[in-house]
Order: C-alpha cells, then sequence, then structure tokens
C-alpha cells in the first residue's frame, strides 16, 4: 500500500544495507548486495534526515478528515490534552474513553542479523507509522511501551461512535501494513514472523475515571477503568495480527456484524460470575472491513490501495493490459 | 431435470461467492427469483495501479452458465449512449453479440464475465475518456455491427458475399478435405479452417437472425443507394 512507502523505504534501507552476515542471506540478489555494500551502512544520521519525510499521505489525510477525524498532533506523552486541567491536582473527572494497545512482535527476530542502532531505526519507523497513522485519526499517544503503542482514541466534544470508527480504522490501515507490506520486506531478508497483537476497548462516562498516576513530574494523566485494563487482557490474548474488541466496541462502532466474530476458544476473556457480569470480545475481521470501505479499493489479487482524492492520469499501456481484447458493441437498431 | 436446477443453482450460488470474496463491495439481492450483484467494482491496471471504480449491477441468466450474464453501469460514470456502447435496454454491451453466443455456448462463469467482460469493459471506458477511441477499436451499432463482426471473421467487404456466404453455409457443411471456400484452391484445412471453425461454432439459431438482419440491412442499403440515385 502506498500510503507506508516512505516508512517501508527506510527499513528496506537499513535491512539492505546493515545485516551483519551477508552471506547468509540468501534472498537477496548479487546486485542488489553489491549495490548495497557501495553504499555503505545506513546510519542513525541518515535516518534523521530521512525521517523529517515520514508523513502519510495526502490522501490518507483527507480520508480521515471527511470520516470527521481532528488529527492531533505535537502531543505530550501521558498527558491528554482534554484532561490536561488535572495535571498537578488530585481532582478526578468522569468521561468516556476508547483504550488501544498496540504490540509489535517478532522484532526480536532482527537481533539475530542486525546490531542496536539498525533495531532502533527499524523499531522507531514501525513505531512511527502507527503514531501517525493513529494520530491522524485523532488517537493520542499515552504510552510508548517497548515495540508497542497505548492510544487513547476520542475525548471531549468528539462523538463517541465516530472516535470508535476512527480508531478501527487507524489499527486495520496499520495492520495491514506490518500483515503485508512490511512482512514481506522482512521475509525478503530471512526475517519471520513479524505481526501485530492489538487490543481495544470503551469504557463509556461513567466507567472511566481520569486523574493522575504518579507524583510531581514522574506522572501522567491516566484512566481508571475496567475497559482499559481489558483492552490490555484483550491485546495479550489477541493472535497473530488480529484485532480483539469489546462489546463496547462493537455497539460503539456500528458496523456491519459481518466484521466479528465472537472470540472462539473462550468467549469472555473477562467475567465477573458474582455480579452477572459477562463482556464479550470478538475478532475484528480488519482486512473485511477495509475493502468494504468506500475509501478502500481492492484489486483481483486482493491488494487495498487508499483511494486518491484526485484520480491520476491513466497509464495507457498499463490500462491495455486490463482491457485486453475487449471491443466493444451496442445492440441498437440504427435505422 | 428437476435434479439438473439444482446443480445450475448451486454452481450460481457457488460462484456468485466467489464473485463476492473477489469483489468485496458487490452484494447479491434476490428479486423474483432473479440474482443480482449490485456494488462497486475497482479498476487497476497492468500494473496493479488504481484507475477508477463503477457503481455497477450485474444479473445472472436464466440458463445460467449458458447465457451471458447482462451488466448495467449504474454510477452514470460516462453517458449512457450508444457511441458509448450501452443498449436501448441501458445494459453495457461488452462485446459482439456472436462472441457473446460463442462464449455462452461453451458455458461462462460469473467470475470470468467480471474478469473478462466487466473489468475489461469498464476499462476501455476509462481509456475512452483520456483517449476519445477504444484501445481494440469497436463494433458498429445494430446490424452494422453484424455485418462488421461476418466481414471481419471472413474478410468480405460486400455485404451480398457475405449474405451469399450465410446462405450457403448455414445449410450445408465443407469437410477438411474439401476445397476451401474463399476459393485458394487449397483443402479447408490448409486454409481457412480457422474461420470455419468460428462459424460453425456459432448456433444455428444466431446465425440466421444475423442472415435475417443481414438482408434486410442489405435491402436498406440498396433502398437508400436508390434514393440518393433519385
Amino acid at each position: 500500500m502506498e500510503t507506508f512507502l516512505k516508512y517501508q523505504n527506510i527499513i528496506e534501507k537499513a535491512l539492505n544495507r546493515n545485516e551483519i552476515h551477508k552471506n547468509l542471506n540468501e534472498s537477496v540478489r548479487f546486485s542488489d548486495q553489491t549495490k548495497a555494500v557501495a553504499l555503505g551502512k545506513y546510519t542513525m544520521s541518515d535516518y534523521i534526515s530521512n525521517r523529517s519525510e515520514l508523513s502519510l499521505s495526502t490522501d490518507l489525510t483527507a480520508i480521515a478528515k471527511s470520516m470527521g477525524a481532528i488529527a492531533r498532533n505535537n502531543q505530550i506523552i501521558g498527558h491528554h490534552p482534554d484532561f490536561m486541567y488535572l495535571k498537578g491536582t488530585s481532582n478526578t473527572e468522569k468521561h468516556y474513553i476508547i483504550s488501544a494497545f498496540i504490540d509489535i512482535k517478532g522484532s526480536t527476530n532482527l537481533f539475530k542479523k542486525y546490531d542496536e542502532e539498525t533495531n532502533m531505526i527499524i523499531t522507531n519507523t514501525i513505531q512511527l507509522a502507527a503514531i501517525n497513522v493513529c494520530q491522524v485519526f485523532g488517537g493520542f499517544i499515552q504510552r510508548i511501551q517497548g515495540d508497542g503503542l497505548f492510544v487513547y482514541f476520542g475525548g471531549k466534544n468528539v462523538d463517541r461512535s465516530k472516535a470508535t470508527q476512527h480508531c478501527l480504522t487507524a489499527l486495520s490501515l496499520f495492520s495491514y501494513f506490518v500483515k503485508n507490506d512490511l512482512k514481506r520486506v522482512f521475509e525478503q531478508h530471512g526475517i519471520e514472523r513479524i505481526y501485530t497483537k492489538i487490543g481495544v476497548d470503551f469504557g463509556d462516562n461513567d466507567k472511566v475515571l481520569w486523574g493522575v498516576a504518579g507524583k510531581e513530574h514522574t506522572s501522567e494523566i491516566a484512566t481508571y477503568s475496567l475497559h482499559t485494563s481489558l483492552a490490555a487482557k484483550m491485546q495479550a490474548y489477541a493472535g497473530s495480527n488480529e484485532i480483539i474488541v469489546g462489546q463496547n466496541i462493537k455497539d460503539r462502532a456500528q458496523f456491519d456484524d459481518k466484521f466479528y466474530s465472537v472470540v472462539a476458544e473462550k468467549r469472555y476473556i473477562f467475567s465477573d460470575q458474582e455480579n452477572s457480569f459477562y463482556y464479550t470480545q470478538y475478532v475484528f475481521d480488519w482486512i473485511k472491513y477495509l475493502k468494504s470501505s468506500p475509501y478502500v479499493a481492492t484489486s483481483i489479487s486482493g491488494d487495498i490501495t487508499i483511494k486518491p482524492q484526485i484520480l491520476n492520469v491513466p497509464n495507457i499501456s498499463s490500462l491495455r493490459e486490463t482491457v485486453g481484447e475487449n471491443r466493444p458493441y451496442a445492440k441498437i437498431k440504427t435505422r | 431435470m428437476e435434479k439438473i436446477d439444482h446443480m445450475q443453482r448451486s454452481k450460481l450460488d457457488n460462484d456468485i461467492q466467489e464473485v463476492l470474496e473477489m469483489f468485496p463491495k458487490m452484494k447479491l439481492e434476490v428479486e423474483n427469483k432473479v440474482k443480482i450483484l449490485l456494488g462497486e467494482v475497482d479498476i487497476f491496471d497492468g500494473a496493479n495501479t488504481y484507475v477508477d471504480s463503477f457503481s455497477i449491477k450485474v444479473i445472472a441468466p436464466s440458463r445460467y452458465p449458458h447465457e451471458f450474464p447482462r451488466l448495467f453501469e449504474t454510477g452514470n460514470k460516462f453517458e449512457h449512449i450508444a457511441d458509448r456502447h450501452i443498449s436501448e435496454d441501458g445494459s453495457c454491451c461488452v462485446c459482439s453479440l456472436q462472441e457473446e453466443n460463442l462464449v455462452s455456448q461453451r458455458g461462462i462463469t460469473i467470475k470470468s464475465f467480471f474478469l473478462k467482460y466487466v473489468l475489461p469493459y469498464l476499462a476501455n471506458q476509462v481509456y475512452f475518456d483520456s483517449q476519445g477511441k477504444w484501445i481494440n477499436g469497436d463494433f458498429e451499432h445494430g446490424d452494422l455491427g453484424i455485418f462488421q463482426y461476418y466481414s471481419e471473421l471472413l474478410k468480405l467487404e460486400n455485404i451480398a458475399e457475405v449474405i451469399e456466404f450465410l446462405s450457403v453455409f448455414n445449410v450445408s457443411k465443407i469437410y477438411r478435405n474439401d476445397d476451401c471456400f474463399c476459393g485458394s484452391g487449397k483443402k479447408l484445412k490448409r486454409c481457412h479452417q480457422g474461420t470455419y471453425n468460428i462459424f460453425k461454432g456459432l448456433s444455428k439459431k444466431r446465425r440466421e437472425i444475423d442472415l435475417f438482419e443481414l438482408k434486410s440491412l442489405a435491402k436498406k442499403i440498396s433502398k437508400k443507394i436508390k434514393e440518393e440515385q433519385l
């Protein structure tokens, strides 16, 4: 998908040029190796200069906007702007929020062939892709943890259903990037099993308490909610490239039921039998969702692309391949 | 007979399912037992670059798979006129009537229809918008298109010769070792066997209708010539 191409390019540069044992890498063609060696190591300073180019495609930004998302940029981690006033106080407030835990698994495999600097470049780039796509869809990065992220969606004056839709869209796009584009690039370098595990839940206005965790400078504005905790649990439970969502997410997103299937083995990741509280979790079929989106086009090979805001001028020779031998006629009496 | 109908139905259902998976924005609707696929298809070029999307409706035929499905462009992305190859009933004329006949006799699945006719036809519309012409040319409308098909197939420019060919070979056969119909003196198998096979591959009904249309076209042409002479 073109949307993440710049991120993919950086990762490819690092993978191509920084491999410690080139002779173990059978998938890189000799000419590529020679070229990579000639270019020298892809260093942190190369990365820093390239990183400034990293942004998301204007098409994606436009789609987020047309879905009603307001991008959140220049954030201070752990300090959600809508609840900043709580900082330095012991006050609390109840307000809904969507909690999403994103983990990228399998990056440990990178250490087998790459040094720490390369690891940092690659991990950072993947995280930046996740951060940027979440922010474009109104997500707030609460915390960066290990290879993963903890993101809030929604806030003051943000419609709950819309925020849920934005959250699922951002996470679906990121999952597609990892499962398809990134996986392909990694596999070309003999690194297998890079995947996401995502858990998301929605806690309503009466179920989420906002307040300050920690003290003074060692603090963040946090949520105390069963649903934030459940989102973390769901993330831990998720299989490769799965997004697990709570019942509240399903109810709020108002998407077609065909995108959800009840978590198979264990219907309730959480239940409180004493209080008869049973909370169903679902696997969200994000690829089916993306392919159904009016903003996404799907090729017959199943690859997806974000529809551009302005159609490209068709490449005539490439279009010719799709037209093949087509020669139309009209069943009309002309005289 | 019922068993055959049931088998055809289940084949159609399976084939539709395959299309719905390949084209995720298409949906199935059933109206008076007729299965209709509605929704949007995305056009990609040979380099897998997205080109455009079209809203369409495809009606599964009753004699599936031995009848052509019908395609309708429902988004009005291009003008619905004969010059854009839209028929009087609003359906898209994706190919000549004769090709439709040949393909239907062999059988055509919904998936093949999408891949071989729907996407190429719509991509050709994009090409026309950009270039003002059709990639492989097109067929004239109505009876003129029928004449054009046979004229190109038989390499005959004169309508009277085409009518004569159809009149003769609609009712009689020639064999591989007979002299070729073109008058070259060669055996058919060493000359126009391929052309003859295509011609004989058309259903008898199709050939008879075409002969009738061509005769009526010839009359219209000679009448027009006479009028012009006067």
